[in-house]
């Protein structure tokens, strides 16, 4: 009981502030910041190691190698900005509204694969782009972050 | 062998996606993205155990993902990957107690069913 009301005291100002419309507009630019570095990383890095070919290999020299691709680096200098953006924008939202909802990217990949790397997309294709759209669509409209977990508040 | 990648992307990017968030909620909501929040942000990850150790998990997850693009195409690996997210879901709800209620649910579920139709 004593650790309950720890917690709420703990986690009660965070949760209240991320209802403000400055921390949801914050959230919602680092989300866009988010899906924009995933599908750019993606296509570039799906399209350089098409070029670069068949990679399963034990040794770490056989990736430094394929890093020698332009595609390839760019690709991973992109997703290494995701990874940064993904975990600030972790810092202020529940995993269950970040995953639905930074899954808009798999929209986007598709219809760049379509435009940039010629992939044909067929009706079965669009329903999924409609159905993931839907999906981003209902999580988009429940509150950012509900999560009770120990949340400490910025030190800084 | 491609099912093999599919499992060990799965099974990372789930313990990577729970362990960045709890880990992220400890260290506190980065306010901008200026240039000096990044760095102290990128010295708080330094200092986290758990974020540390999700970033191996997806680096691990990273390059499975490379190895599988190289024997497939781009919409094979993306939606194979995507079962994790209803066990991420159920996994939020009850260890970082989120409050998950059926828009997520829906959400989550319409996730893996668009990711699958994307296959074709």
């Amino acid at each position: 009981m004593a650790d309950q009301s720890r917690r709420s005291a703990t986690t009660a100002p965070i949760l209240e502030q991320s209802k403000s419309p400055t921390f949801t507009s914050k959230t919602h630019l680092l989300t866009a910041i988010v899906v924009v570095t995933n599908v750019v990383g993606n296509v570039c890095l799906s399209h350089g190691m098409q070029e670069v070919g068949r990679t399963i290999s034990a040794s770490p020299a056989d990736y430094v190698r394929a890093l020698f691709n332009p595609w390839v680096l760019a690709g991973s200098c992109t997703l290494a900005l995701w990874m940064i953006s993904d975990l600030a924008l972790l810092s202020r939202a529940d995993l269950t509204f970040v995953l639905p909802v930074t899954a808009s990217a798999y929209v986007f990949i598709a219809i760049a694969g379509h435009f940039v790397l010629g992939d044909r997309i067929s009706w079965e294709r669009w329903l999924g782009i409609i159905v993931i759209t839907v999906a981003v669509i209902l999580a988009e409209e429940t509150p950012s972050l509900t999560s009770k977990t120990e949340y400490r508040e910025h030190s800084q | 062998m491609k099912w093999i990648l599919v499992a060990i992307i799965a099974s990372s990017n789930t313990v990577g996606d729970l362990l960045n968030t709890a880990g992220m909620k400890r260290i506190g909501a980065v306010e901008d993205l200026s240039l000096r929040s990044l760095l102290q942000l990128l010295l708080a990850i330094g200092r986290s155990p758990m974020v540390l150790g999700g970033i191996a998990a997806l680096a691990i997850g990273f390059f499975a993902i490379m190895s599988l693009l190289s024997i497939a195409t781009v919409s094979f690996a993306i939606p194979a990957t995507a079962s994790s997210y209803l066990v991420e879901t159920l996994l939020a709800k009850y260890i970082l107690k989120e409050d998950v209620r059926w828009r997520r649910w829906a959400a989550s579920g319409l996730v893996v069913i668009g990711v699958v139709l994307l296959r074709w």
